[in-house]
């Protein structure tokens, strides 16, 4: 499909052939971020994954030092024990190290009110969840994917929608998911994911002119004594 | 940010071209679904404040400038 027939597609202003490439790449990427906190990855994702570090020269910005440092992750990476982090970090007995869902981290409560909000938006969106799927909607993945279709340039939406969803549904929560990954005592492979995932998300709230949620440092959700519903 | 240049190019593009890759790769088993509603997504542009003029710094424009070679 061309650039201009995407364009009058998504009911753009500028047919900007650049523009649709942009979205191509952020939507791909939200693409990925959303595979690696849906499951953990397989032998292809982690094939991918370490390529970049062949591919690429050493330099400096914190989002390719942070590609860098995964794919490192994804070398080392094996099948067995990768199941084991992912399962220790999101899943566990009862409950994963961290609780990978925006209403936990709002509000220290899973299935709450962003939750309910999160729904009626995706419907207006013309969103909705896999009926199969168990997980609500408010998964780390599930709002990744989320990202990943309404930043497609053929079929996603314009900035300023992109922009609503991301401030209030994403970037809310999701910078302090990612900086706890780096911190969590199950975490090895996915302390890499979450700083490539901080690291995106800031290029993202740069992308879309959005307001950053945290002036200052934050710590995690809920605190201590906290437990999910 | 000309000087910036340098720094990026490279790890970007082969970043974009690993996620390009892995786009299909994760394709599958996907939480999120377009529901194939299309009358409501007049809603959802409605709900939006205002059209976004195309802005963006030129940091930004780089990043996404170096990652599609």
């Amino acid at each position: 499909m061309d650039a201009s027939a995407k364009a009058q597609a998504n009911d753009r202003p500028v047919p900007d052939t650049t523009h649709v490439e942009d979205g191509r790449l952020r939507s791909s990427t939200w693409t990925l971020l959303g595979a690696l906190l849906r499951d953990p990855p397989g032998d292809d994702l982690l094939a991918l994954l370490v390529r970049v570090e062949e591919e690429d020269a050493a330099e400096s910005s914190e989002l390719a030092a942070a590609w860098h440092a995964l794919s490192a992750a994804a070398r080392m990476a094996r099948p067995a024990p990768l199941d084991d982090e992912f399962h220790d970090l999101f899943i566990g007995i009862g409950r994963g190290e961290l609780v990978p869902y925006g209403s936990w981290y709002r509000t220290g409560y899973l299935m709450d009110r962003p939750l309910v909000a999160l729904r009626r938006d995706l419907a207006l969106l013309g969103l909705e969840r896999d009926p199969g799927v168990r997980e609500p909607e408010d998964h780390a993945a599930a709002l990744a994917e989320t990202m990943a279709l309404l930043t497609d340039p053929c079929e996603g939406q314009d900035e300023s929608t992109q922009r609503l969803f991301f401030a209030e549904h994403v970037d809310s929560w999701m910078p302090t998911l990612f900086a706890d990954m780096q911190a969590a005592q199950s975490a090895d492979f996915y302390r890499a994911v979450g700083r490539v995932g901080e690291a995106f998300m800031a290029l993202e709230r740069a992308w879309l002119h959005a307001d950053d949620p945290r002036p200052g440092p934050q710590t995690g959700p809920g605190g201590p004594g906290e437990e999910p519903q | 940010m000309k000087r910036d240049q340098g720094q990026i190019n490279g790890a970007r593009r082969g970043f974009f071209r690993v996620v390009a890759g892995a786009g299909v790769a994760a394709g599958a088993g996907a939480l999120i679904l377009r529901s194939g509603t299309a009358e409501q997504e007049p809603v959802a542009r409605a709900a939006a404040p205002e059209q976004a003029s195309y802005r963006e710094t030129d940091h930004i424009r780089k990043y996404y400038d170096t990652a599609r070679d």
